[in-house]
This record gives structure tokens, C-alpha cells and sequence, in this order.
């Protein structure tokens, strides 16, 4: 296997013939393969699945139903009208993808626009994860051989000397899923001099930060790095500029307002818990209710948990997250919060008194929060992710939640859903991609 | 003070008494005087008189530390947990109507397991910080305490309260590499950190005293460090000269009076008597078999100015009567699209 070095190198020189590719043909093969990355009964995913079920320990429904809720949006006419925007990088060079360990798929979110922009791409994959990214673009070069050259996966140790630095020197840009702390080594690893481009943090801001006004804007860092000793390594022109466009780790939340059908807000509500045993940043970790109605909606969401149980099981869960959620029980019954119980991994839902939210400790345990008007999100600014919304949500507390950070707002049920056009963080992946320093 | 703070004082002290019997007495002790831990108890139908069975009192999780008043009496000392460094975290507080309890518990258990044998008073470094630097840190209050048992004139604390004066800690270990034995006490953080500076310096390793130790407690928390307890033993050993089973580690907390201590040579990690452990299956919360992981829970008889059982969020496997650390529980943590624990370690 050669290493992300050689490989660099190769992707660099690709970028003209990537350009040349008809928009028909790219969005030909784009569809067959995400089609049959979605079908569980493609030869693609019998090949697939064994690896990919241990790595991400959900169970082959969770599965199924957690690729189909991130890829459905990202097929078809969706990726049309992404792949046939009229943005194009002109200049040779690669791009790099540092993907987090879960959930599954989520590369597919920056390579169509990658794709769009012509962008050639290597993706390093986690080291608890490696086997979609490089079953996907395998698949996809299948199709279109010509991406082969373009778009490639690899895994190492983040933080290698041997590799990271060089090829942060000549990656024109990174975009990095990461802890907090991953994120800042990684822009340590980028370059700390600054110049002309920028860094796009979408990540939680650091304590000193937080004292002010928060959201991706007031996230943004506009510095970029020079590395041109570290380009000589890898033996391709340096980067004009270095640009690291970092994901932190967030949390998304449910809100149910007044005029919400309880029922079927909760079997929504359910859902985004549920999809990928939450262990997304778009999976729900708690609900702020409209606090007339937060304990029947907390029954009802038990209720719906329990059945989601049974159609979507939950995937072996680690000695950690179980441990977890039994000290949020604990928790809860010392201090006489109504809670629902059964399997520790089959869902667990607590009713607050505090209006403060936290985060679950996963296996679908979610708490309510009765909230009346606006939430207390301070310590939260930077680390939200979405908003699943079911009857009225007032304007105030729209705006304190996009203060906060969040970029996504969707119906209960479809928070995770994301489509094509979504734009992580205000971010469009593909302009970034094609944009000359 | 009340008779059964004097008996379970005497139990620590000379381990008169019934070990059964003083928990018994401790968990309804509880249930009368500590409002949250009766109205548990009342709403799992267990009486008074179920507690005669210490394993049968509910076990009250750490993180209720963080959100009730677990009181006995009124508190005469107050300790806050230092929290991490990222997160919306609350910290933990722990009101403490009976310290000389917990001075009783370190004059009982510090010595045996830090000090050389028959030591009297020795030249003590602390990388811990005073209770000036930390008056609500229950660590600097037990340091400040094997201060005032143990330390020779010449003794120092080198931890202020915007960090570790390492410049002093390393003129200190070097001034008494040739003498009589000494004690270093440390977060583990801290002990790396002074490590580090060892490595950079000039003179490099110092070789300490024979019969010298080290003292070292906590892990790192919030902190990005790669390492582990045993790879930070081996090179205190390397680095100061001593010999690696001399480096004693401390397992405590904020929530907890009393401490467990590593024995020579492993991992694995002591409670006194008056402080038995159990390894506790998260779904059922009954006891597992040795050898098998679970939630660590401690009865601590120490505890009575709050609420004696335990339940952290520390998992550990039972080993030849010790137990042995695996891991926390999830929970504080965001986690969300993130590298994991191995990627960001390393990134």
C-alpha cells in the first residue's frame, strides 16, 4: 500500500483531468454507486457490512436505516443540482478529509461537494472505522475510473511527524471532524503563521471565547499557514496558502412547542435519537418542552423509544455508555425525576428540573427540559448542532439557538436527514474546495 | 460529635468493631440526617431496617455531589472538585461535618502506604498546592495534613495557584539528591510535567535518596496527554533515581474520605478496611463475578458527614482482592462526529 505521501503526490497531479469529466458522467456514477452503498443486498454492501457492523457497532438495521437517512438526500436530482454548479478549483492540487470514526457515511458529505468542485481528495479515515471511505471511492472508480486518480483513502495515526505535517504543507485545504483538542493540534500541525487565507473554525470556541457572542461566524478564524520546507518532502508545489476548515464535536437538540402532535413528535423525536444510537452531532440529546405538556410528551417518547427498539435494535453497546446511562438513572431517582426504564439499551428518558442541558451518555437516553421561553445555552455557544422542531418555536428562541451555533432546524424525524444542499456550519464545502488562494 | 463517629474512629484507628455492624449504623445514620438519601431510600421501599445489610443501601452516584446538599450536620469543611477544562460541567461538592475524620483516616492509611518503613519526619516536595493556593481541595487539605505529621524543615510547596513552579522543584530534588530519604507529592499531571522539565534540563536525571517515594494521584483530566500510569511510574523511576515500586499511586476523590493505594509493583489498587469496594454490573447493579468489569462502588465508613455508598463513575475489574482501573463512564463528554479517544490522543 503506498503511503499518504505517494499518494498526495498523485492526487495532486490530478485535478486537470478531474475537470475534464463531463458533469452526465460524474453524476451517473455518483448515483449507482451511492444507490448501491445504500441497498443492502448490493454486492457492494455484502462486502462491506461484516467490517463496517464491527467497526461501528450498530446492528445491521441501524445500519441500513442510518446510511439511508445520510445518503436518500444526496442522490439524484439532489446531487445534480450540486454536481452541475458552476464552480470549478483551477489550480492543481488536493485536498485533505480527516473523518471521524462514526457515524458511517458521513465522508459522503464532503466528497459530492468535493466532486462538484473538481476538487481531488484524500480522505483519512479512523483508525476505528477505516472500511467505508475506501469501499465508497473504491465503488465509485469502479464506475468512473478516471476518479481513481483523484480521490483516494488512507489511514495513519493523527499526529504522525512522518506524514501529517507534510502533507498539511501542500493539502490547499484540510477539513477536520475532531475533540476540541484534536482540532487545535491539528491547527498546530497546519501552521500557526499566518497570512493570507484563513481557518474556518466550526467548533466549540475555547473558554476565553466564550465570554462573547458565538455562531459561525463569530467561530471564524481567518489565519492560514505557510509550510514550504515540509512541501519538499512530499515533492509538490506548496500550497499558496494552507486553509483547516475544523468540525468540532456538538450536540443537537429536540423542541417541542405548543400546537406539537405529541404522538408524532415523539416517534420523530425517537428517530433522531435513535439513528446511529446517537453517537451523531445531529442525534438528539435532549428536548426542551413546552413544559404543559413535557410529561405526557416524556411518556410518549418512552413509548416510542421502546418500539423503535424493537425495528431499529441497538448495537452492542460498549461497557462505558452502559455504565453511563445506569449513573444518569441513579442520578435521577436521588433526586426524584420521573424517568422510564427497562434495557439500559433500549432508551432511557428523564424528566429535568433544570432548564440546563447536557450531554447523553448515548444508548438513546435522552433528557426533557420543560422550557417556556428562552433556553439557557451559554455554556453551549459553539457546540450545537441542530434543532429538531415540532409546533411553534418562537422567533427569540430561533435566533438565541443560531447564536448558539446551530445551522441546521428540521421537522422531528428528519433532523439527520441531511440533504445535498445542506451547509454544515454556514459552510459551503464545495465553494471551499474551489476557491484559489 | 456523635458516638458513632467516635466508634467508627476507633474501628479505623485499632479495627475495633464490627465492620457490619458500623455500616449498618452508618447507611441509617444516612437515612435519618440526609434528606435526599432518606426520600431515596422511601421511594425504593427500603426501610430502616433493610439497612442492616450495607450492601442493600442504595449507592448514591458521584454526580449527585454535584446537584444536592448531602449533609449529615452542619459542615465544618467544604470540598469542590476541580472540574475539567472543557465542557459545561458542574463541580462536585462535599460538606464534611466531621474532618477529623478525615485527618483520622490519612494518619491510618498515608503512612503504611507511602512512607519508607519506621520513617519519622522527612523532607517533603509538594506539587500539590497548599490550602492557601486551594482552601476548597480536599487533596491540598490531605497534603497540607502529611505536611504537618510528616515534613522535615526544608520541606516545600512548589504548586501556586497559576501552576507548578518547576524551576524550584528541580533546584529542590537536586539539593537533596544526596542525603536522607525523601517524599514527593504529586498529580499525576503535575509529575509529568516536573518529569518533562527533568528530561529538558542540563543536568537531566537526579537519583534521590534510597528509601525515597513518590506519592502520585489523578489522571489527566481534560487534559491531552498520552500516557499511562505505568509508562509514568517507569520514568519517575528512570528520572529520579528510583526504584519504580516506590512510586506509590493514590485513588481518590472529592466524593470519597478515604483512599486506596497501589501495592509494589502493579496496577492494582488497595482499600483500607473500612472501605470495601464492590465491582457492580450496570444493567442489574449486582455484584459481578471477579475478573469481570463494572461500575466501581465504595461503602466508605469516612463518608458519614454525607452519605457513605458510593457509586462512581469508575470501571474496574476485582482482582485478587484489589481492583484495577478500566476506564470512566460516558457522560460529560461531547462526542458527537468526533475523532475517537485513540485518534484524538494522538492528533
Amino acid at each position: 500500500m503506498s503511503s499518504p505521501i505517494v499518494v498526495a503526490q498523485r492526487l495532486a497531479a490530478a485535478a486537470p483531468s478531474l475537470r475534464a469529466i463531463p458533469t452526465e458522467r460524474l453524476l451517473a456514477a455518483w448515483n449507482d454507486t451511492l444507490a448501491a452503498s445504500l441497498d443492502p443486498a448490493s454486492p457492494e454492501r455484502r462486502n462491506l457490512d461484516p467490517d463496517l457492523l464491527r467497526s461501528t457497532r450498530l446492528s445491521q438495521d441501524g445500519l441500513d436505516h442510518g446510511l439511508r437517512t445520510i445518503g436518500a438526500g444526496m442522490i439524484g436530482e439532489a446531487a445534480a443540482a450540486e454536481l452541475r454548479r458552476a464552480i470549478r478549483q483551477q489550480e492543481d492540487g488536493f485536498s485533505l478529509v480527516v473523518l471521524p470514526a462514526e457515524p458511517p457515511g458521513l465522508m459522503l458529505q464532503s466528497l459530492l461537494p468535493a466532486l462538484a468542485a473538481r476538487s481531488p481528495v484524500l480522505f483519512k479515515s479512523s483508525r476505528a472505522e477505516p472500511h467505508f471511505a475506501p469501499a465508497f471511492l473504491g465503488a465509485l472508480a469502479r464506475r468512473l475510473p478516471a476518479l481513481r486518480e483523484a480521490y483516494a483513502a488512507a489511514v495513519w495515526t493523527g499526529g504522525d511527524e512522518t506524514i501529517e505535517p507534510a502533507l498539511h504543507a501542500v493539502a490547499r485545504v484540510a477539513v477536520a471532524y475532531g475533540g476540541e483538542e484534536a482540532i487545535e493540534a491539528l491547527q498546530a500541525a497546519a501552521g500557526a503563521e499566518a497570512d493570507r487565507c484563513r481557518v474556518a473554525f466550526v467548533r466549540p470556541p475555547r473558554r476565553a471565547e466564550r465570554a462573547g457572542a458565538a455562531g459561525p461566524e463569530a467561530d471564524r478564524r481567518r489565519v492560514a499557514a505557510r509550510r514550504p520546507r515540509q512541501a519538499d518532502r512530499v515533492g509538490v508545489e506548496p500550497a499558496a496558502a494552507h486553509r483547516l476548515i475544523a468540525f468540532g464535536p456538538r450536540l443537537s437538540l429536540g423542541w417541542v412547542g405548543p400546537g406539537a402532535d405529541l404522538r408524532r413528535t415523539a416517534r420523530g423525536m425517537a428517530l433522531d435519537v435513535a439513528t446511529f444510537d446517537q453517537r451523531g452531532c445531529l442525534s438528539v440529546h435532549a428536548v426542551l418542552v413546552d413544559p404543559a405538556v413535557a410529561a405526557a410528551f416524556a411518556g410518549a417518547l418512552a413509548r416510542a423509544l421502546r418500539e423503535l427498539a424493537e425495528e431499529l435494535p441497538p448495537g452492542p453497546a460498549a461497557a462505558a455508555d452502559r455504565a453511563g446511562v445506569r449513573l444518569v438513572r441513579e442520578d435521577a431517582d436521588l433526586r426524584g425525576l420521573a424517568r422510564s426504564g427497562g434495557r439500559l439499551d433500549a432508551g432511557t428518558v428523564v424528566v429535568e428540573h433544570d432548564a440546563r442541558i447536557g450531554p447523553s451518555p448515548g444508548l438513546r437516553t435522552v433528557r426533557v427540559h420543560p422550557v417556556a421561553g428562552v433556553p439557557p445555552l451559554d455554556d453551549w455557544n459553539g457546540r450545537l448542532q441542530g434543532i429538531a422542531v415540532a409546533g411553534h418555536l418562537p422567533a427569540t428562541v430561533r435566533r438565541a439557538f443560531e447564536r448558539a451555533g446551530v445551522s441546521r432546524f428540521a421537522p422531528a424525524g428528519r433532523l439527520q436527514a441531511t440533504g445535498a444542499a445542506w451547509r454544515n456550519g454556514g459552510i459551503d464545502l464545495a465553494a471551499e474546495f474551489a476557491r484559489d488562494c | 460529635m456523635t458516638a458513632l463517629v467516635q466508634r467508627i474512629e476507633r474501628f479505623i484507628v485499632a479495627g475495633e468493631g464490627d465492620f457490619g455492624e458500623l455500616a449498618a449504623s452508618a447507611a441509617r445514620f444516612g437515612y435519618e440526617r440526609v434528606e435526599p438519601y432518606r426520600r431515596l431510600c422511601d421511594r425504593r421501599g427500603i426501610a430502616p431496617g433493610a439497612l442492616d445489610d450495607w450492601r442493600l443501601a442504595p449507592a448514591v452516584p458521584t454526580s449527585a455531589f454535584k446537584s444536592l446538599r448531602l449533609a449529615a450536620g452542619e459542615p465544618r469543611e467544604v470540598f469542590r472538585s476541580s472540574g475539567t477544562t472543557r465542557g459545561a460541567e458542574r463541580r462536585s461538592v462535599h460538606y464534611h461535618p466531621y474532618p477529623d475524620l478525615y485527618r483520622t483516616v490519612i494518619d491510618a492509611s498515608f503512612a503504611g502506604a507511602c512512607l519508607p518503613p519506621a520513617a519519622g519526619r522527612l523532607p517533603i516536595l509538594s506539587l500539590i498546592p497548599d490550602r492557601a493556593a486551594a482552601p476548597d481541595s480536599s487533596l491540598s487539605f490531605m497534603a497540607a495534613h502529611v505536611f504537618e505529621r510528616h515534613a522535615a524543615p526544608g520541606s516545600a510547596w512548589a504548586a501556586r495557584k497559576d501552576g507548578i513552579d518547576l524551576d524550584l522543584a528541580c533546584r529542590w530534588l537536586r539539593a537533596h539528591a544526596d542525603g536522607e530519604p525523601v517524599l514527593v507529592l504529586a498529580t499525576a499531571l503535575a509529575l509529568v510535567l516536573l518529569l518533562d522539565r527533568l528530561e529538558d534540563e542540563a543536568g537531566g536525571a537526579v537519583r534521590l535518596p534510597p528509601g525515597s517515594r513518590v506519592f502520585e494521584t489523578g489522571g489527566f483530566k481534560g487534559r491531552r496527554l498520552e500516557t499511562t500510569p505505568e509508562a509514568v511510574r517507569r520514568r519517575a523511576g528512570a528520572l529520579l533515581g528510583l526504584d519504580p515500586d516506590t512510586v506509590v499511586r493514590e485513588y481518590g476523590m472529592t466524593e470519597l474520605t478515604s483512599q486506596a493505594y497501589s501495592r509494589a509493583g502493579g496496577e492494582r489498587l488497595r482499600t483500607p478496611p473500612w472501605m470495601p469496594f464492590r465491582v457492580l454490573d450496570p444493567e442489574s447493579l449486582d455484584e459481578v463475578e471477579d475478573g469481570e468489569p463494572g461500575l466501581l462502588a465504595f461503602f466508605d465508613l469516612a463518608n458519614l458527614g454525607s452519605v457513605c455508598h458510593v457509586l462512581t463513575e469508575d470501571l474496574g475489574v476485582r482482582e485478587d482482592g484489589a481492583f484495577r482501573l478500566l476506564g470512566r463512564a460516558s457522560g460529560a463528554e461531547l462526542r458527537g462526529c468526533s475523532l475517537t479517544a485513540e485518534e484524538l490522543g494522538a492528533a
